[in-house]
């Protein structure tokens, strides 16, 4: 049996870590240079999780921002998505939970995770542990993790996929 | 001729040619570009690279909706396998057809030229007509034979410089907004050190104030010397206090954050006390809030701490005015603390009203973020936190029952030599 195909989106407002956590994710590379993505990047990463096989297709969209506004029919078929914020930047929290209304427009109800990244940064961290209460309050499933370090990295992937597999 | 110059044209662009097919499938036409590997010219969308598959999905609905405005994709990269990087861009569009409107008044000769040239082009072109000679059969089944003019085709274009140039805009216009937003940033914190500079120099003018009142209350108070002395005392810390604001700003926020560990040089925690309340005991007598101090009274050795003595007195300060500002008078204020294992534990308790249970959380926040100012206080408290955690230390808040607060301090003693 061939093992299911996974569309997942890669969200979030721009250099918040999208593109660090899925090269982090699939070739355990990390660059402090930051390169933005111009309209999509597609990786493809083999899973398999609990005896089940998954292959997951990464689409690491570009960050929303006044020079590229999120088309959501990319969105389209997607099976799960991340979507990320950067922990140093408290407003790009409320960017992401704005596009993840436009995703559930499109999208609704498949699996998703929050993810507030560069943990790693602890003297920046902006966000205190009422915010992360309010939202995983509000049903976020929340992981802090870090592209830089690898923290949570393969939890956050791993967790999305079993909640899609589980559904599949 | 005219078909061998299209083919050899798509070909030095490295753009793709996909013909939608009514079985679902896309036919290529003229060679395939180096960053598509296809062996066949008859395609199912999933022989094409993720990206391009779902973008043929939504061609293909965005045509079944009736529209035939040209639909363009995002870029996209894909990788072939000498590492090269081919930006592309996919747009969807609809050739020979036009609106209905417009063909009601296009002639029909004109349609039928059009149809005709349409045709020439598919033919000729040797791997074409190769192709069609193999598919004939399916040919005669082609829609495209039987519909007045209307063709569906998915075209790729290499994008190559356009999109470095696209490219270098977008990272310098993302680099410079991350640059101003890191700017304001540093501006808020600096703002915020110097309120919580200016509310540190207004606190021995506390001590001042106090002791000269005392002074002028009893003119021949024979403690009067002594007074006097205390007054002098605090204007020196005063004096001490501008002279170390000027050093922050030479140094940056450099300073802030040094201090040792090193246990022949840190600070001695029952001598920051002593100094704190020589400044703090006049100020509570004329209030007539009493200092109750019993541990630092019995104390007779040295108590180490890791910090810096002079920032550590200002937490401290901070701590015992914020007590005052909540008590009344005859209120006890108690500072006390427990010497244990590995910290030092130290408390200073009021009997004022305590931290309303909504702003609890955020006490110690900066007050940039917890909304609306809370004033000097606020201030006070954050600048108490951030030195603390600093030195590996914390500051906790716990109410105390009937009423009143508790603020517990944190220290941490320095490694043993
Ligand atoms: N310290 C630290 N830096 C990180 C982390 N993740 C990403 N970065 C840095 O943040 C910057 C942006 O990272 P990207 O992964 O390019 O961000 P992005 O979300 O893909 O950005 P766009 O493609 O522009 O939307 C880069 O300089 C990264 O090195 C992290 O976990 N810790
Ligand atoms: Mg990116």
């Amino acid at each position: 049996m061939s093992p299911m195909r996974a569309k997942v989106c890669m969200l979030g407002t721009f250099a918040v870590g999208k593109t660090s956590l899925v090269q982090r994710f699939v070739k355990s590379l990390f660059s402090e240079r930051y390169q933005t993505t111009i309209g999509v990047q597609i990786d493809k990463k083999e899973l398999v999780l609990d005896g089940r096989a998954l292959t997951i297709m990464l689409w690491d969209l570009y960050g929303e921002d006044e020079f590229q506004k999120l088309n959501e029919s990319f969105l389209r078929g997607a099976h799960g998505c991340l979507f990320v914020a950067d922990g140093t930047r408290a407003a790009t929290l409320a960017a992401t939970l704005e596009l993840a209304q436009r995703f559930e427009a499109v999208v609704g109800g498949v699996p998703r995770l929050l993810l507030i990244n560069k943990r790693d940064l602890g003297e920046q961290w902006e966000l205190g542990d009422d915010e992360l209460a309010k939202l995983a309050a509000s049903g976020w499933d929340v992981l802090l993790t870090s592209a830089k370090t690898g923290a949570n990295v393969e939890a956050a992937f791993e967790r999305l996929g079993r909640a899609i597999l589980a559904r599949a | 001729m005219a078909d061998s110059i299209a083919d050899a044209l798509l070909a030095k662009l490295q753009w793709a040619v996909l013909e939608a097919l009514d079985d679902g499938r896309w036919r290529m036409h003229g060679a395939a570009p180096v960053w598509l590997s296809a062996r066949t010219s008859e395609l199912a969308p999933d022989d094409l690279p993720p990206f391009l598959e779902s973008f043929l999905a939504e061609a293909r609905e965005h045509w079944s909706t009736g529209r035939s405005e040209p639909l363009r994709s995002l870029m996209w990269r894909e990788v072939t396998s000498d590492g090269r990087e081919w930006p592309l861009q996919a747009s969807a569009l609809v050739l020979g057809g036009h609106p209905r409107s417009e063909r009601r008044d296009e002639s029909a000769a004109e349609r039928r030229a059009a149809r005709r040239g349409e045709r020439g082009d598919e033919r000729g072109g040797e791997c074409d007509s190769e192709r069609h000679g193999e598919r004939h059969g399916e040919r005669q089944d082609d829609p495209v034979d039987e519909l007045p003019g209307e063709r569906r085709f998915v075209f790729v274009e290499w994008l190559d410089e356009r999109y470095a140039e696209l490219r270098a805009i977008l990272q310098r216009a993302r680099a410079t907004t991350l640059e101003f937003e890191s700017l304001h940033r540093e501006i808020l914190k600096k703002e915020v050190l110097l309120h919580c500079i200016v509310h540190d120099l207004k606190s021995p003018l506390a001590g001042i104030v106090g002791t000269l009142s005392l002074l002028k209350d009893g003119e021949n108070d024979p403690a009067r010397s002594r007074l006097l002395e205390l007054a002098l005392e605090s204007s020196r810390k005063q004096e001490v206090m501008i002279r170390q604001v000027l050093d922050v700003f030479a140094s940056e926020l450099e300073s802030i954050q040094s201090f040792t560990d090193d246990p022949k040089a840190a600070p001695d925690l029952v001598e920051c006390v002593r100094s704190v309340l020589q400044v703090y005991a006049p100020v509570f007598q004329r209030r007539s809030v009493a200092l109750v101090c019993r541990a630092i009274a019995a104390r007779r050795e040295p108590l180490p701490v890791v910090g810096r003595a002079d920032r550590l007195e200002r937490v401290l300060a901070n701590l015992l005015e914020n007590a005052l500002r909540y008590s009344s008078s005859g209120d006890a204020v108690e500072l006390e603390f427990e010497d244990l294992a590995d910290y030092v534990e130290l408390r200073v308790d009021d009997r004022g009203p305590g931290v309303p249970e909504a702003i609890r959380a955020t006490l110690f926040r900066k007050f940039v973020q917890s909304g609306p100012s809370r004033g000097v206080a606020g201030l006070g408290l954050f600048y108490c936190e951030t030195t603390v955690e600093q030195w590996g230390g914390a500051i906790a808040y716990q109410p105390r029952s009937p009423r009143g607060s508790s603020f517990r301090l944190r220290l941490a003693k320095p490694a043993r030599a």
